[in-house]
């Protein structure tokens, strides 16, 4: 990733001009979307459930904070610890501390966006400890020094040759062992399990958290997240603040609209409920539970989110990461996850970068939409990206983000527009113009900014004269 | 008599105008009187996603005063604009206590073309017949935008000739999106080459939507490659009469 | 990091308080979710767990009582040649005394017991890692789903239905519910009953390369449910 172009454009540029990569993500993307209308067709009660999961996630950001003190406390009444991460720095500053405190050297880790999101793994190294990411994409990424590409499926990006090449390559791997993806997954099992049965701490991401009963749900279907929240004596759940749902009863219904969403799965093959640390009987005996963590750490990050509650934004903490309106977007299946260059890519990575971390940084996100609405359609607490798709663009340009071709362009236009006669004067101007530049009607190739346009498309002559005038004439 | 207020759309008053004459002769048909309030210009979509909303208010307020503040309903041949007075315009304007009433006002009685043909007028059959083989890209303002999903879909069906041709992937966007086109060109271009693909693919020889914009795009693209198939909004379709 | 705890919940209170209510948003809960309508008599809901669990390649045996059952593991452990197993305590096998018939038929049980310490639990758990079968009995199941609820608890070992390549959990037909709601709705207090609450839905699987479905990645990739009557 470190020889990735530097702006988001020529990201694009690279992907656009890698027909493998956009082949491999419409492949995944359509699959996936497949997968999940089909689900969806089957399960009729898919938009009452969709209307309330909403409103299960619109009533906990309304009320964020008394959720946050109540999971607090159910957390604690378990025996489990909660702590608090303002930034990223803080966040990998209190694992590396657990870590320190539990004398942890080697950590299996199960797959968490919000690990990426505050650069979990490079922190923990710094301080010595050693990681090993467990989700089979997640393995051949670390295996790989790559980032995911997509918030469910981490690899699309990749083929099976690509990851055959890095068995070779990083684990010695024979033919035999890479000749298919289930010989390959084997591997990658074996390898994995040794670290699984030494490791000393897991770390998982978490799904949701649940405030009346003090539960993190991480939801796999590998099984590697129960793995690593079950073997190691010491378990860390790292959760973005907005994670919350009230109650058993709301988890069970975000769980319903998430799998479905998320794979075309009724649910996930593990739905994974932790409650705390093992429990253990009063002398330590063996009328305790017989296994499961000793020590139950909850890392609340906030890194920017507690800014959008209260903003036109805070919609998108509603969002359960389920990748929907990635797989819909048909932005991202031509470009990918990579030329977003950000941690949450597509869609909703096009709002929650810039909510989370400003527009200065990630101005061009927001850009990359043709407000087709296909991620409105399909997402699962209908959040509505176009809307703050179209906000963020308005802040764009009051932080005089946007390009002075475009903003003075407009400013041009909109004098012209609202001012009839001048108008007029323009659309006459213009259709001279269009058709003195075309051959038969078309314009083959357009000046200025607009060259863009002719690089793909022919632009028509305008009408020699305007419906207007021609209704002006009818009427006489 | 039922009476109408035709908002042209920019686009079609300045490059499409047969697309305005189409609508006005099928409405016509329909016993429908139309008006066209004079001094129209843009409805300011091209401003509003852009992200230049002071300029998107000035021409939303100036589009509220040509259409006036009398019940009458407004027709539009485009769910992209539609969408913009429907929706975008009265949240622009929320804020602005002469012009936020007026917008939402303007709102409740603006309708789609195929939206008032349907649902308010109540007509399906046109009385129309094409010799073309027909294929439909709904476009996705009007299609999510507006969710105008059926009523297409309802009138074409009831033209007379060949049967139509599905098109693959049709709730794909063609990749138009406005000044998207011009910035993201590339990404576009890319979604206009497999809307194409599919285009001819439906062996269709007339492409039929209901947003000039997007056939604008699509157009531009099967003339550079250099295609047979036609483009046609819908209401040129329905405007052709079976006794013609 | 207290100072953090303090700072991120006066934000978050601010944001709440200054800001108006997000879009769709009640300060009131929405209440229970809505209801499914789906089968809920024995023979609609056993047809439905079958029918779903089968669709994601497990493999569901119904037997009509407790010695049935009893035949159909060790059947299952022979088809293996699985000679140790890694069980739940007896008192939590279904059927009762499962244990015992295992034992008798030369089978070793493994406990789910692990140390607290860090070098004895990676020796014990290195120690079970060929063992081929895991069994256990389950909370509850979902008809809708095809799911097995498996709640942890002293003898109730998380590892037996995670560690073992093959999972075998016998249930009785008295535990199905039509769904994960009505589950939920009559058992408020599961999370009480154990620190661990899954919903096993089919075998472990990945689609991470290429989409190609893959079983067994991690978790058991040979999932039997037996349900007796």
């Amino acid at each position: 990733m470190s020889t990735s172009p530097a702006t988001f454009y020529e990201r694009v540029d690279k992907a656009i001009g890698n027909p493998a990569l956009q082949a491999a993500v419409r492949n995944a993307t359509s699959r996936m979307s497949s997968g999940r209308d089909a689900a969806i067709a089957a399960f009729p009660e898919m938009d009452v459930m969709r209307d309330h999961a909403r409103a299960i996630r619109a009533h906990t950001i309304a009320r964020l904070d008394h959720y946050l003190r109540e999971f607090e406390a159910s957390v604690q009444r378990r025996g489990g610890h909660v702590h608090w991460a303002a930034t990223s720095e803080e966040a990998v500053a209190i694992v590396v501390d657990i870590a320190r405190q539990h004398g942890v050297k080697t950590v299996v880790k199960g797959k968490s966006m919000v690990s990426e999101e505050i650069e979990l793994n490079p922190g923990l190294a710094l301080a010595g400890v050693e990681v090993l990411e467990t989700d089979l994409g997640e393995y051949i990424v670390q295996l790989d020094d790559d980032h995911p590409s997509h918030i469910v499926m981490p690899i699309i990006h990749k083929s099976r040759h690509d990851v055959a090449r890095l068995f070779r390559a990083k684990l010695q791997a024979t033919d035999d062992e890479v000749a298919d993806a289930p010989r390959m997954a084997a591997l990658a099992r074996r390898v994995l399990r040794k670290g699984f049965l030494q490791a000393d701490m897991g770390i998982s991401g978490g799904n949701f958290g649940v405030a009346a009963t003090g539960s993190v749900c991480i939801t796999t279907n590998e099984g590697n997240g129960r793995m690593t929240t079950s073997l190691p004596r010491v378990h860390v759940a790292l959760m973005g603040i907005e994670r919350i749902v009230p109650t058993l009863d709301d988890l069970g219904v975000m769980l319903q609209v998430l799998g479905r969403s998320a794979t075309g799965q009724k649910l996930t093959v593990y739905s994974n409920v932790m409650s705390g640390p093992r429990r253990h009987d009063r002398n330590g005996g063996r009328e305790g539970e017989s296994d499961g963590p000793e020590h139950f750490h909850v890392v609340l990050v906030d890194n920017g989110r507690s800014a959008i509650v209260g903003s036109e934004l805070a919609e998108i903490l509603y969002c359960i990461r389920c990748g929907a309106c990635l797989n819909s977007c048909p932005v991202y299946q031509q470009i990918g996850g990579h030329a977003y260059g950000s941690i949450y890519p597509g869609p909703v990575g096009a709002v929650l970068m810039p909510a989370l971390q400003g527009l200065h940084t990630w101005r061009d996100l927001p850009q990359a939409s043709s407000l087709c609405g296909a991620c409105r359609e399909v997402c699962p607490v209908r959040i509505d990206i176009p809307r703050m798709l179209l906000e963020l663009r308005d802040k764009t340009t009051e932080l005089g983000l946007t390009p002075i071709w475009v903003t003075f362009g407009l400013t041009v236009f909109r004098q012209i527009a609202t001012r009839p006669a001048l108008f007029r004067r323009a659309q006459a101007l213009a259709s001279w113009a269009t058709r003195r530049l075309a051959t038969d009607g078309w314009i083959k190739s357009l000046p200025g900014h607009m060259a863009r346009w002719s690089k793909k498309r022919d632009f028509p002559a305008f009408a020699p004269k305007t419906f207007q005038q021609l209704w002006e004439g009818r009427k006489r | 008599m039922t009476r109408v207020k035709l908002l042209v759309t920019c686009l079609i008053d300045t490059v499409y105008p047969q697309v305005g004459f189409s609508t006005v002769a099928l409405l016509e048909r329909l016993g429908v009187t139309v008006d066209v309030p004079p001094n129209q210009t843009c409805c300011g979509q091209p401003a509003f996603n852009s992200g230049s909303w002071d300029d998107a208010r000035a021409m939303a307020r100036h589009l509220i005063d040509v259409f006036g503040d009398d019940d009458v309903p407004v027709v539009v041949p485009s769910g992209s604009c539609g969408d913009m007075v429907i929706h975008q315009a009265p949240h622009l304007l929320k804020d602005d206590s002469q012009y936020g009433p007026r917008a939402a006002a303007l709102a409740a009685r603006t309708y789609e073309l195929t939206q008032f043909i349907v649902d308010v007028l109540g007509v399906t059959d046109v009385g129309a017949r094409s010799g073309d083989r027909l294929t439909y890209h709904p476009a996705c303002h009007g299609l999510r935008g507006l969710g105008v999903a059926r009523q297409p879909l309802a009138l074409l069906e009831r033209v007379e000739g060949p049967p139509r041709c599905p098109l693959p992937e049709a709730e794909t966007c063609c990749g138009f999106g406005g000044l998207f086109a011009v910035k993201l060109s590339e990404v576009s271009g890319s979604l206009l080459d497999r809307k194409i693909a599919n285009i001819e693919a439906s062996g269709a020889d007339t492409l039929v939507a209901t947003d000039v914009s997007c056939l604008m795009h699509i157009a531009g693209g099967l003339h550079r490659k250099g295609s047979a198939v036609k483009v046609k909004h819908l209401a040129e379709v329905l405007a052709e009469g079976r006794s013609q | 990091m207290t100072d953090s705890r303090d700072n991120v919940l006066a934000a978050v209170a601010r944001g709440v308080r200054v800001g108006s209510l997000p879009p769709g948003a009640s300060l009131e809960h929405p209440g229970a979710p809505p209801p499914l309508i789906r089968p809920s008599d024995r023979e609609g809901m056993i047809a439905s767990f079958t029918r779903e669990l089968e669709k994601l390649m497990g493999t569901v045996h119904r037997v009509a009582d407790d010695a049935q059952a009893q035949t159909r593991v060790l059947e299952l452990l022979d088809a293996r040649g699985a000679r140790r197993v890694l069980a739940w305590d007896d008192e939590w096998l279904r059927p009762a005394g499962l244990g015992q018939v295992l034992r008798t038929a030369g089978v070793v049980t493994e406990s789910c017991w692990l140390p607290q310490e860090g070098a004895d639990r990676t020796a014990r758990l290195k120690a079970l890692d060929d063992v081929v079968v895991g069994i256990t009995g389950a909370h509850g199941a979902l008809a809708d789903t095809g799911s097995v609820v498996v709640v942890s608890g002293p003898g109730r070992g998380r590892i037996a239905s995670l560690l073992p390549p093959v999972h075998v959990a016998v249930i009785g037909a008295d535990q199905l519910s039509p769904t994960l709601a009505a589950f939920l709705s009559a058992n408020p207090g599961v999370a009480d009953v154990g620190s661990n609450v899954v919903a096993i839905t089919g075998p472990s699987r990945t689609g991470d390369i290429e989409g190609t479905l893959v079983l067994g990645v991690h978790g058991p990739g040979d999932l039997h449910v037996i349900v007796i009557g």
